[in-house]
């Protein structure tokens, strides 16, 4: 016991692990937010899409102005932005599909801020943008992360119901007077604010695994909207908590164990979670007509 | 102006895409207590008139609610969408979903007031999904779910009700209940349902109205006048109608308005 205190109480001697555990805790619970409306209203492949197509906006915000953070959050927020619009115009105007216009983008963007990263940027310094270095983060770093977890703590609590017809039911959102339009805006651009949040600690690949992992075993414990965006803030935070606490002792990347950690508690859930498949193997599902009710789904 | 009984009055509307007309010079009258059918091939502009009337798309003419254009009544509208559309692996209860008819009135973060339960429970009990309340959607047949999006739909304190193929994907004795139900709904409360509708056969005896398109106005007016044999052969096409007419004209006859 005593020695599960010490290897919790022993890193945070440390004033940077004090910093990464606040950051690690704040972009969890921000994370599993996001995650969930994000999975809900099935846009997280274009999440992941914005993840990789920020890398440009990043290398270049370098190459003009150096590490500087407010920089980076700037040039990531514009590729973001420049991809949402790019490929809407592409959606529309081609016989291209939403995901596939997204798909193609991301990857030529990621390319070319590989590219110019690698010249600009020294290569430790590339690593730290792909797979991330939450041990490196400084106090503006951290003020970033508190700021993006603050503005969406609030968007979400002022945009619940507006969240909830939008992710279910787009049309009758629409029909009840509500601005469907600007939320799905307001869900991309607090997903890029996110992202950019995130990049500093676990990295552009990475990033998207603290959004969708806790998300996604959420949804494969609870039965309701609430609840599933209150267990995976609960979940990230403290998958990702655990993951740090690990790379520390192990010295290992602290991105990827985060990550592996949430993948983990993921992995449990999906085996034997209320929702999960050893459920599904034990007790098939019942039959509707047996609940006493004589229709049935056509 | 319309008479006092004509509460939806379309009036020469031509609603379009860009600068396509997708469906064009539409004028019906509907009174109190009328279920609708909207009719025609696919492409015929029947979602599009509903669109209009939501105020989704611009149209020319005018769609008038007691002779008042739609738009200064919007709340007396509700859209019911099509299932599919839907998740329903969506975490939501039965009771959360007809629930949501109340958020426009309430705003975004207000409470239910008494009112606002007593409009939700109102709506269950008349939808007769009292003993679903607390089952997860996931956990309903197409039929339940269908009854459930009608009651929110209810909720909203809504008379006019725009159904987009609600009949779709549901089995024969699922249909006749859903059907039955409409029909009561509407001639016990006095309100209007407009509901898209793609099988023939379900028609007689519970629509009072229907309205034929193809891309213009074929007919409109009583089921047995605007959709029959000759006018849906127009509608659809000799081909397409062929299988369907005869059935359709057989339960046609027992039409009692």
């Amino acid at each position: 016991m005593s020695e599960m205190f010490l290897w919790l109480t022993e890193p945070m001697s440390q004033r940077f692990m004090a910093r990464a555990l606040v950051v690690t805790v704040l972009l969890g619970i921000s994370g599993g937010l996001v995650g969930s409306v994000l999975v809900l209203r099935r846009l997280s492949l274009v999440a992941d899409s914005f993840g990789h197509a920020l890398l440009p906006g990043i290398a270049i915000a370098y190459l003009v102005a150096g590490p500087s953070l407010v920089a980076l959050f700037l040039g990531g927020l514009t590729a973001g932005l420049i991809t949402a619009a790019a490929s809407a115009l592409l959606t529309r105007l081609t016989r291209l599909k939403e995901d596939a216009s997204f798909g193609a983008l991301f990857v030529c963007l990621f390319a070319v801020g590989a590219a110019i990263l690698s010249r600009v940027a020294a290569p430790a310094d590339l690593t730290h943008y792909l797979f991330g270095n939450i041990l490196g983060l400084g106090a503006a770093d951290a003020r970033l992360v508190a700021l993006v977890t603050t503005i969406t703590l609030v968007a979400v609590a002022l945009g619940y119901r507006s969240l909830l017809l939008e992710c279910f039911d787009r049309g009758f959102h629409r029909s009840a007077g509500g601005a469907s339009v600007m939320t799905h805006v307001c869900i991309l651009l607090v997903a890029v604010l996110n992202l950019v949040a995130a990049l500093q600690a676990v990295g552009v690949v990475l990033a998207l695994g603290l959004f969708i992992l806790p998300a996604v075993t959420a949804a494969l414990w609870c039965d309701r909207f609430a609840t599933q965006l209150f267990t995976a803030a609960t979940v990230g935070a403290v998958g990702s908590t655990i993951g740090l606490f690990i790379s520390y002792h192990a010295n290992l990347p602290s991105g990827a164990c985060m990550v592996g950690s949430l993948g983990v508690i993921f992995l449990l859930s999906a085996l034997a979670g209320p929702h999960g498949m050893l459920v599904r193997l034990v007790r098939p599902p019942r039959h509707l007509t047996e609940d006493g009710h004589e229709d049935c789904a056509g | 102006m319309a008479h006092h009984h004509d509460l939806l009055v379309f009036d020469n509307v031509t609603a379009s895409y860009g600068r396509r007309p997708a469906v064009h010079h539409v004028s019906a009258v509907l009174p109190c207590g009328s279920l609708c059918a909207i009719l025609g091939p696919n492409g015929a502009g029947k979602s599009t008139l509903l669109k209009a009337m939501m105020g989704w798309l611009p149209f020319e003419g005018r769609i008038l609610i007691d002779g008042l254009p739609a738009v200064q009544h919007r709340r007396r509208i509700a859209y019911v969408p099509q299932r599919d559309g839907l998740d329903t692996d969506f975490p939501l209860t039965v009771e959360e979903v007809v629930a949501q008819g109340r958020f426009q009135a309430i705003g975004a973060l207000a409470g239910f007031t008494a009112a606002d339960r007593a409009a939700v429970d109102a709506a269950i009990q008349e939808l007769g999904i009292d003993d679903l309340r607390q089952r997860p959607i996931s956990r309903l047949s197409g039929g339940q779910l269908q009854r459930v999006l009608l009651a929110r739909a209810l909720a909203t304190g809504a008379d006019i009700f725009l159904l987009d193929e609600p009949l779709n994907g549901l089995d024969v004795p699922s249909r006749r209940e859903l059907l039955d139900q409409l029909r009561r709904w509407t001639t016990d409360h006095e309100r209007i349902v407009l509901a898209v509708l793609h099988d023939l056969d379900c028609l007689a005896p519970w629509f009072s109205h229907a309205l034929v398109l193809r891309t213009h106005l074929v007919a409109a007016g009583p089921v047995a006048e605007a959709a029959s044999p000759e006018r849906l052969r127009e509608a659809f096409g000799a081909e397409v109608a062929a299988p369907v007419l005869p059935r359709f004209s057989l339960a046609g006859a027992t039409v009692r308005r």
